[in-house]
């Protein structure tokens, strides 16, 4: 199956590095953008929305500084949880405590939680 | 105008009488006139104004409505019809243009038709050419059907059809000849008929369209009216909606309001129901509850006055203060007096009921409760109104109000007159067992006698030296009689339970015999067994020498009677010899029978005279009048004494004199009973005299009887009395001997035992068949080498008083073993009737036990006492109205006050907002017997300080579960107070201390695990591509990865490092100098930003600390000024330090993009924590910093304003 359209947000670049060489590689996702930071994905939502080409789904990793994930979850549901009921939204993180993933799903956007790392599997699992 | 203009006023019209009609006008308005009429409907306007209801309006809205839907359609359906009717006419004109056009199309087609064939010759183009006239003609057919309503174009049609058959006829003519081939051209037909046709039929197109646009204007004339009057009805109907709308509105909003006020209503009422019908339910509730503890009440009120009742007591209560006296039911009813009755028993009633000479003692004992508090214990006597005399023992206490005075003395009263009287009874007994003159004895089944009174001592002679008990009651007697009490009356005694009889006994002394009338009688106890053998003996002396007496006169009666009788012989013999001297003889025979006759006149006791020959018998005059029979009365023979001797004698008197007849005998006495004139029985005693002749042979008998009733009815009663007394007595015996205490007589100077009870050897751990009786008390070793009672005993004996021993020690030894008893010895002198000393009576109580739990209690009570003043808490005790009565040493030692401050006063030194509480909860304790467990603050004399104390009080109950007595403690716990207030913050330190933790470990595994795991697939990348130029890119995100790992390991190494730093190396270092050694390393860094360092330490060059720890210091404050400078402006950074309170201040001040505290303020210092991505820092050097600065006691603060710059200042504590 193909996936159109994801975003991957995690404050460490080569996250995005190693991910951006493995979906290439599979050629599952049509289009991906990685975004560093919450300030910065949201705006790429926002230009997103406006060209009508809204992800499918939107990785976003739990620690990170200025903005962490569940400050930007916050925000993502309230801006665009009910005009994209479809979009789905999954917690990548490290960390393994039982607290963060009851926590994260408690978001009624958020669909998953995968541990990192992300690879083609995972997102392809999650997607279905 | 037409109609449809007009219609709508009709319409209005007619609604407008509808509308009256609704109104009810009753006036018929036929034949009016207009203008009566409008001003009719001015006056009722007004009527219809003010019934302006919701029902008359929707009722008139609703037909207004339904009259314009009616005009409306009306309109409509009007116009429908019109542009129908337009439409059909339109249509018709298009149709007949149409046919039209065909017969033209046609009649063209048939000429050209035609033509061609003239031309051509051929024959195909006929085939268009009578289509084409058969078309025509149809057509023409058609057309006609249709005008048929148009006259004049009928007529026009008519012309044409001619003019077109014409034409086709030449045509065909034409055709024929060309068939034929005799056509000559310029024989075609002339184009002007054809023409001529086709004009005209244009001509009737013509026409026709025409005639549609007159129509159709007329239509528009039509149509072009309704909009207006639609309009016009639409705006009526929308004014009277508006209006109808708003009134109904008004209307409806009213009515609301007023619902809603109902409904309100409604539900407040609901609410006030419920409560109602739930309070009424608790008070049912309560009722049913209350009831059912009315009934209790009413049961334990029953059964305590039946308790009261069976128990024959009943209780009382006098309210001091109101002078209210209650006797309950029982105690009223014992007085004799009915409780229902009307008369009421007051305290009048109860005072005049007391015996006189107990009121004072009543009044004394009362008045000494009163005063004293004691318990009030009376025995008195009250006279009843029936005149009865009661004694009562009354007992009672006093209940104390709040400030210990005299409330109430109620108690409890018992009818103890039985008691009483048995108590006189038996001291009555007593005395008459003493004072009895009858030998008295008890022994048992043998005859070993026990016990002798008095009167028997005397009598038997038994010496007092002598004990009672060393004798038999067989010794008392002769040896003649013992045979005959041993072998007759013994067996008798124990067979039938009594004997009774007269012998002889002897007295010891004097061993003279003393004729006695002995009972004998067996002494059964309570369970019918024979305990022993009773005696009564009575002196017969008196008797015996009274019947002597009477024997002797007896005797000389018989002699006189002998002497008369050897008269007789002697004047008989005389007889044979003197015969003259007959008359002599019989003369002075005659005066001796007359001397006797006179005698026996003279003599009142019967004399009679018993011939044993002829059995007849001879009565003196005295028998007649000792018997009151008359002469006739008696028989002759020897019936008239034997038939009427009582018939129970008869046999044993006759049987005893055949007895003396036929013995050698002379004499017989016996007494039985005779029959006297009026057929009652008198005892009399008969003393009979035997004339036997020379063989032995009776031949006459003489007798006299003795009229002794008067001596046996005395001896009934002596017996009877002696019975009574000998029935009382047993009781008595019976009573001393199983009396619960020990009762003991002692007789003579030795003290010897005369009387000893069962209890008494059950006291003193004697066997009971070791008889005292007999022993001296003195020669008895008993119980103690000083015998304190022995002395007590001669005491008594010596002088003559009494005496009464309260908790005598005694030791029974038991088996060798000691064994203490206490009890209370009453001794008495016994005296004799010249009042001397005989002996003492000794009753002994056995109090041991009351003794000995008295001790125990003392005892406990000392090591109470002792146990008090040596615990290290402060302890008192108070009684159950909560005075207290004692505190230990340990109080006047914490308070320094004594005794009768704290008494009351206690209250005193508590802290003042303890005392309120302490107070409730002592008086609670106090009301319900609750133990009281409190923690209260004492002020301590040392130092006038207040110190917590745990303070504790539990009640002490009896074994009826009353309180007797509280006791309590109070412990100071000021010190473990303190101390757990301090764990206390402790515990909330540790907490938040492991709360950092768990987040620093979480930070620190995220950081290293995330380029762990970015390596991993990197590795995969890298082995998966064979491009270079990716590899690179690989190659170097791989290298950031691992500088990531290795700077938070380093990072976490640092943090361990600075928590384990020792403080043995901390020395005085000047803050110049570890700038400069930092600040070598940032050089490059801060030349090319252009930064500068501004550093002022003049105010505080050194400070004693850790190198290592300012270094790093420094060179994270730098550093991150650096990392998070503006990069829009020069970095400044400004340091400087001073000191204040004991802190040496440093502040390090930056002009960078600054720190949002709002939002970041508390994250600042936490490990792994950045903000920005802006700098690639591993987050952890302000929380290293805060670390070190925290470690010995120093803080740090932070200002900070976006784009403006932050300030830090870390108040270090110096090392010393």
């Amino acid at each position: 199956m193909q996936i159109n359209h994801i975003l991957l947000i995690d404050d460490d670049d080569a996250v995005g590095l190693i991910i951006t060489a493995v979906l290439s590689k599979t050629n599952i996702v049509k289009k991906f953008k990685f975004s560093s930071s919450g300030p910065d994905a949201l705006e790429f939502l926002k230009q997103s929305e406006e060209q009508n080409d809204f992800p499918e789904a939107v990785f976003v990793d739990l620690n990170m500084p200025e903005m962490d994930g569940y400050e930007f979850i916050l925000i993502y549901e309230s801006l665009y949880f009910e005009k994209y009921p479809l979009t789905k939204v999954i917690v990548v993180t490290s960390s393994s405590r039982v607290k963060d993933q009851e926590m994260a799903l408690n978001f009624k956007s958020v669909k998953k939680f995968i541990n990192k790392p992300l690879n083609a599997e995972k997102i392809l699992s999650v997607m279905q | 105008m037409n109609r449809t203009i007009i219609s709508p006023y009709l319409l209005l019209y007619c609604g407008y009488c509808a509308l009256i009609c609704i109104l009810q006008y009753k006036n018929s308005f036929t034949c009016m006139k207009f203008t009566e009429f409008t001003a009719l409907i001015a006056q009722q306007r007004k009527i219809l104004a003010a019934k302006l209801s919701n029902e008359f309006l929707l009722r008139t809205g609703f037909t207004i409505s339904i009259l314009v839907l009616f005009y409306v359609s009306f309109i409509s359906y009007d116009t429908n019809k019109a542009l129908i009717r337009n439409a059909n006419w339109v249509d018709h004109t298009h149709e007949l243009i149409r046919r039209f056009n065909n017969i033209l199309i046609s009649v063209k087609d048939a000429q050209l038709a035609q033509k061609d064939y003239l031309i051509t010759n051929d024959e195909k183009h006929l085939a268009n050419y009578y289509p084409a006239h058969e078309m025509m003609n149809s057509e023409l057919i058609t057309i006609k059907s249709l005008i048929i309503d148009n006259s004049s174009q009928l007529e026009n049609i008519k012309k044409a059809e001619a003019l077109a058959t014409e034409i086709f006829k030449k045509w065909d003519a034409i055709i024929e000849l060309k068939k034929n081939n005799t056509f000559i051209y310029g024989q075609s037909p002339s184009i002007a008929d054809a023409d001529k046709l086709v004009s005209k039929i244009l001509a009737m197109r013509y026409d026709e369209m025409n005639l549609l646009n007159i129509r159709a204007k007329k239509y528009e004339n039509t149509t072009s009216e309704a909009p207006t009057l639609l309009i016009f009805l639409a705006l009526i109907s929308l004014g009277f909606t508006v209006a109808f709308y708003f009134i109904i509105n008004a209307n409806i909003k009213k009515i609301r309001t007023v619902a809603l006020e109902k409904q309100e209503a409604f539900e407040e009422a609901q609410l006030i129901n419920e409560e109602l019908s739930a309070t009424t339910k608790e008070l049912k509730d309560s009722l049913d509850k209350i009831n059912i503890y009315k009934e209790d009440l009413e049961f334990s009120k029953e059964r305590l006055l039946e308790a009261q009742n069976i128990a024959n007591m009943g209780n009382w209560e006098w309210n001091i203060v109101t002078n209210d006296i209650y006797w309950s039911e029982n105690l009223i009813q014992i007085f004799d007096h009915d409780p229902k009755s009307n008369e009421k028993f007051d305290y009048q009633t109860y005072l005049s009921l007391l015996h006189p000479d107990d009121k004072p003692m009543i009044e004394n004992a009362v008045q000494e409760v009163l005063n004293t508090h004691k318990p009030y214990i009376v025995e008195h006597r009250l006279i009843t109104k029936s005149g009865n005399t009661k004694w009562l023992l009354s007992k009672g206490k006093v209940i104390l109000s709040e400030d210990g005075k005299a409330e109430k003395l109620m108690g409890t009263a018992i009818d103890i007159t039985e008691l009483k009287y048995a108590q006189t009874e038996e001291e009555k007994l007593v005395a008459v067992v003493n004072n009895s003159s009858d030998f008295m004895g008890l022994g048992d089944k043998e005859g070993n006698l026990i016990f002798i009174n008095k009167a028997g001592r005397k009598l038997s002679g038994l010496d007092y030296s002598r004990k009672v008990e060393t004798t038999n009651i067989l010794d008392y007697l002769p040896e003649e009689e013992k045979n005959f009490a041993i072998e007759h009356v013994m067996p008798l005694v124990i067979d039938t339970g009594r004997w009774s009889g007269e012998l002889n006994f002897q007295n010891f002394t004097t061993k003279e015999l003393v004729p006695v009338c002995w009972n004998a009688f067996i002494v059964k106890d309570q369970a019918n067994d024979t305990i022993g053998i009773g005696h009564i003996v009575q002196d017969m002396r008196t008797e015996k020498k009274n019947r002597n007496e009477l024997q002797v006169k007896n005797e000389e009666l018989f002699a006189s009677v002998e002497e008369l009788k050897q008269a007789e012989e002697n004047l008989m013999l005389m007889n044979t010899q003197l015969e003259l001297l007959v008359e002599e003889r019989s003369k002075a025979l005659s005066i001796s029978e007359e001397r006797f006759r006179m005698v026996s006149l003279a003599t009142n006791d019967a004399i009679w005279d018993w011939d044993l020959q002829t059995d007849k018998l001879w009565w003196n005059e005295g028998f007649k009048s000792m018997f009151g029979y008359k002469a006739e009365q008696i028989e002759v023979g020897i019936e008239s004494l034997h038939n009427r001797i009582h018939p129970e004698d008869k046999f044993k008197i006759l049987k005893e004199i055949r007895q003396h007849l036929n013995s050698k005998k002379s004499q017989w006495t016996g007494e039985y009973r005779f029959l006297n004139s009026t057929a009652n029985y008198i005892h009399v005693m008969d003393r009979g005299y035997i004339l036997r002749n020379e063989e032995g042979k009776p031949y006459r008998m003489l007798g006299s009887l003795i009229n002794i009733s008067e001596r046996k009815e005395i001896e009934l009663e002596r017996t009877q009395l002696h019975e009574k007394a000998e029935a009382q007595r047993v009781r008595l015996y019976e009573m001393l001997m199983n009396i619960p205490a020990g009762i003991t007589i002692m007789k003579g100077r030795d003290l010897e035992y005369e009387m000893v009870n069962n209890y008494y050897k059950v006291l003193l751990n004697i066997t009971a068949n070791n008889s005292l009786i007999g022993k001296s008390r003195k020669s008895l070793s008993m119980h103690s080498a000083s015998d304190e009672m022995l002395k007590i005993l001669t005491e008594v004996y010596n002088t003559g008083m009494p005496s009464y021993s309260k908790e005598f020690q005694t030791n029974i030894k038991n088996n060798g073993a000691d064994n203490y008893i206490y009890s209370n010895v009453l001794v008495e002198p016994m005296f004799d009737n010249e009042h001397n000393i005989e002996g003492i009576m000794t009753f002994t109580v056995d109090v041991t036990e009351h003794v000995l739990a008295r001790k125990q209690v003392e005892e406990s009570a000392e090591k109470m006492g002792i146990m008090f003043e040596a615990i290290p808490q402060m302890a008192w005790q108070a009684q159950p109205d909560g005075t207290i009565t004692y505190f230990n040493n340990k109080w006047y030692e914490f308070t320094g006050s004594n005794f009768t401050e704290l008494q009351y006063g206690w209250v005193n030194y508590l802290h003042p907002d303890d005392r309120e509480f302490t107070n409730t909860s002592w008086n609670h304790s106090l009301t319900t017997g609750d133990t009281y467990e409190l923690e209260y603050r004492w002020l301590r004399a040392s130092d006038n300080t207040y110190r917590w104390m745990l303070g504790r009080a539990k009640p002490v109950k009896n074994t009826n579960g009353d309180i007797i007595l509280w006791v309590g403690t109070c412990t100071d716990i000021h010190d473990q107070k303190q101390t757990y207030a301090e764990l206390d913050n402790k515990n909330q330190e540790l907490i938040k201390v492991n709360e950092l933790l768990d987040t620093f470990v979480y930070t620190a595994a995220h950081d290293l695990k995330s380029p762990v795991i970015n390596l991993k697939s990197l590795f995969e990348l890298i082995n998966e591509t064979e491009d270079q130029a990716m590899r690179q890119q690989y190659f170097k995100t791989i290298d950031v990865a691992i500088n990531r790992l290795d700077d938070t390991i380093s990072g976490l190494v640092e943090v361990i490092e600075v928590r384990s730093e020792d403080n043995k190396i901390a020395k005085i270092i000047s803050f110049d100098e570890i700038l400069k050694s930092v600040l070598a390393d940032f050089d490059s860094n801060l030349t090319a930003m252009n930064g500068t360092i501004i550093a002022n330490f003049n105010d505080c060059v050194e400070i004693c600390y850790l190198k290592s720890y300012l270094t790093s210091i420094f060179t994270n404050l730098i550093g991150n000024a650096i990392k998070y400078r503006d990069v829009a402006k020069p970095l400044q950074i400004e340091l400087s330090a001073y000191k204040e309170n004991g802190y040496a201040v440093l502040t390090v001040k930056d002009n960078g993009t600054g720190i949002d505290l709002a939002k970041n303020g508390n994250r600042i210092f936490k490990a792994f924590n950045r903000f920005t991505r802006a700098a690639q820092g591993k987050g952890l050097g302000l929380y290293l910093i805060k670390t070190m600065v925290e470690r010995n006691g120093g803080k740090l603060e932070v200002e900070s304003e976006l784009n403006v710059g932050t300030r830090f200042k870390l108040y270090l504590k110096e090392y010393r």
